[in-house]
């Protein structure tokens, strides 16, 4: 075997292994899902939302179908809008769809987790959801249980 | 002695001025090389012998002054220019110079691959035709590493003159070569010139050797010409400098010792110091 | 009261050589960036030092994956497992290593193995007078000779960052998987959940071209400018695997900043 094989050889299987490693790191140890899949954004105002951060997932039934891109505090309402881009193949959520900051755990990642309603028309690229629900904050949680103890 | 008019110039240096840091390697230098000719460039080392060949191939740029190839003014020329001129040129490095991942043959081969688009058929005989030039037709396989120091310097003269230049530059051709192969290279640039029509300019201090087939000679010293003519004229010269060059005397106009202080005063301070 | 004005003075010739030797790379990145497509045309050249920069440097990023990797997860095992999350094991390594240690680690060796021998390749061939004489022989060194090093560096780099990644993430699983005994499924599942393709997996990419674009510079600027004396050559493989070391830390600390 030529010196020149024995280079092209070599090339081509570091061009191989280099091809593998990509492909694991994608499919195998990434979120990587090939082509990115068509979009569209709904909106939601917040009270509060815990320790929701940007690209946590939103699930429905627990099945993610998009997640959040962006988080800001309206000026004038001082609530957190968040925006969440959901999968284009789900363009029939309920006007009445609700949705709430939800924690995998006890002590896991906050996500959205979203309810379909029962309306008639469907919601559309960049508009609000009405129905939320903030996130549980447990510092709070503990301060209603224990006026509520000192109530009874 | 002074220079003798030439009447036919292919390179022309004027009023050339080079320093390295703040050594001043040539201060004014002139002469010129003429057109098909043997012409050598002598004198001791360190006086920028290889540094006058890179000026002439526009290396090396000069603090003042002008070098005129073919008449064109190298260090004016755009980029592009100078490597067309560099193709009429062909220089033949001290230590041979071959690119080390190739083989004999290829580095013979290497500058007609660059700048030619010719198919193996007719590249194949040109490369061994030159090879054989130099009587290294049979050591193509062989790679630089394999060859002794005469070899690869013949391997880089067949490479020099690949390309058909017009002028071909020699630096140091006979450093540190065995008579044989020095005997060998002696012949081969009287060859190649008179086959070639080439025109030659070697760089040396090998004084038998260049006399011996130089039809021309300039001698280099403190970046000065000193002296310049046939070697007729200059064996015949009554210079003391031309003298003590040519016959190898080790003290004359250029001092065995180096520059120092008295020598008797200098022995006196150490027994004052003890 | 010469003293005070000497030292003026060296202080004023040290800043003006440091200006000095900005430019002249300077001058010498962009003559080099100029020629890049010349480098890509000559796909044999190319090659060649995809050879020398990529093969030659895979045994020693196989084994130093590895062995981050391994290390890694035994160390993270034995935080993590005090807060019953033993399994977040494999998603600490392989974020770790896709955003930091894979482009860093990588670009440190590559530094040590094949920048060094750039520079002494290029200092080698400047002293036998092979740089010369191709210019001589009307052929650009910059596109013959520091093109090709340059792009295959930049070809090169991304692609054994990648593989370090996955020998590495490999080793974190044999560590974990088979040895700590974390379950196989949430060893996975947690580190997809955690790893995002767009902003880990393609920021680590972007952050080892970033690195070989500078460990090449540095390399070929060193071999070019190395005194053609074996001293000076050696003198200059010591200056690159320095200077791009501490280069390439420097702006992975820049690069983290902006992107993430």
């Amino acid at each position: 075997m030529s010196r020149k094989m024995i280079v092209e050889v070599w090339v081509g299987l570091f061009t191989v292994l280099a091809f593998v490693a990509l492909l694991m790191v994608a499919f195998k140890v990434s979120n990587f899902q090939g082509v990115q899949k068509e979009t569209y954004q709904i909106k939601a105002a917040f009270s509060n939302i815990g320790g929701l951060k940007v690209r946590a997932p939103v699930k429905i039934s627990g099945v993610i179908v998009g997640k959040v891109i962006d988080i800001e505090v309206d000026k004038e309402t001082y609530q957190a809008i968040v925006v969440m881009a959901i999968n284009s193949d789900l363009n029939h959520l309920s006007l009445d769809t609700s949705a709430s900051i939800l924690t995998s755990g006890m002590l896991g990642d906050q996500y959205i987790g979203i309810d379909p309603g029962a309306d008639e028309e469907y919601l559309q690229d960049g508009d609000y959801l009405d129905i939320v629900q903030p996130a549980l904050v447990l510092e709070e949680l503990i301060g209603k249980f224990l006026t509520n103890l000192s109530g009874e | 002695m002074q220079n003798k008019s030439i009447s036919n110039p292919i390179i022309e240096v004027k009023n050339l001025t080079f320093s390295r840091g703040s050594r001043k390697i040539f201060n004014n230098l002139s002469f010129s090389i003429p057109c098909g000719k043997i012409t050598a460039i002598m004198g001791p080392s360190g006086t920028g012998k290889t540094t006058i060949l890179k000026l002439i191939a526009g290396q090396l740029k000069p603090d003042r002054g002008q070098v005129l190839v073919k008449g064109l003014d190298v260090h004016k020329l755009k980029r592009q220019k100078l490597y067309e001129l560099r193709r009429v040129m062909g220089m033949l490095f001290q230590s041979g110079a071959l690119l080390t991942d190739l083989n004999v043959f290829e580095n013979v081969a290497f500058p007609l691959r660059e700048h030619t688009n010719l198919p193996n058929e007719i590249l194949s005989p040109l490369i061994k035709m030159k090879l054989q030039a130099v009587g290294l037709r049979g050591a193509q396989k062989l790679m630089p590493a394999e060859l002794s120091g005469g070899m690869a310097r013949r391997v880089a003269l067949a490479r020099a003159i690949v390309l058909d230049p017009e002028i071909v530059f020699y630096d140091e051709p006979f450093a540190g070569q065995d008579p044989i192969s020095m005997g060998v290279l002696v012949e081969l640039i009287q060859k190649l010139n008179q086959s070639l029509k080439l025109t030659s300019v070697v760089v040396s201090h090998d004084v038998d050797e260049v006399l011996s087939i130089a039809e021309y000679v300039c001698i280099l010293s403190e970046g000065k010409i000193v002296a310049s003519g046939t070697p007729e004229d200059l064996l015949n010269s009554n210079s003391d400098y031309v003298n003590q060059f040519i016959k190898g005397y080790a003290d004359g106009p250029v001092s065995f010792h180096f520059p120092a202080k008295n020598y008797v005063e200098d022995l006196k301070d150490n027994a004052n110091a003890s | 009261m010469q003293m005070p004005v000497n030292f003026l003075a060296n202080i004023g010739s040290l800043v003006i050589g440091l200006l000095q030797s900005i430019g002249k790379a300077l001058f010498f990145m962009t003559s080099i960036i100029i020629v890049m497509p010349y480098a890509i045309k000559r796909f044999n050249l190319l090659l060649k030092q995809i050879y020398f920069l990529g093969v030659l440097s895979l045994p020693i990023i196989l084994t130093a994956g590895f062995f981050v990797g391994m290390v890694l997860s035994l160390q993270g095992y034995l935080v993590l497992v005090d807060f019953n999350s033993e399994e977040a094991v494999g998603s600490m390594t392989a974020l770790s290593l896709i955003r930091e240690l894979g482009p860093v680690v990588t670009g440190l060796l590559f530094a040590g193995r094949a920048g060094s021998a750039l520079t002494a390749e290029i200092g080698l061939m400047r002293s036998t007078e092979q740089i010369s004489a191709l210019e001589m022989m009307a052929v650009d060194p910059n596109k013959f000779v520091y093109a090709p090093r340059l792009a295959a560096s930049i070809i090169v780099l991304p692609m054994l960052s990648m593989i370090f990644v996955a020998v590495g993430i490999i080793g974190s699983y044999l560590i974990s998987v088979g040895w700590l005994g974390v379950y196989d499924g949430f060893f996975w599942t947690q580190m997809q959940t955690h790893v995002d393709w767009n902003n880990d997996v393609i920021n680590g990419i972007i952050k080892s071209i970033f690195f070989a674009v500078l460990v090449a510079l540095v390399s070929l600027f060193q071999g070019v400018n190395a005194i053609p004396t074996s001293e000076g050559v050696s003198r200059a493989t010591t200056k690159t695997v320095v200077h791009s070391s501490l280069g390439i830390l420097g702006l992975d600390f820049l690069l983290t900043v902006l992107m993430f």
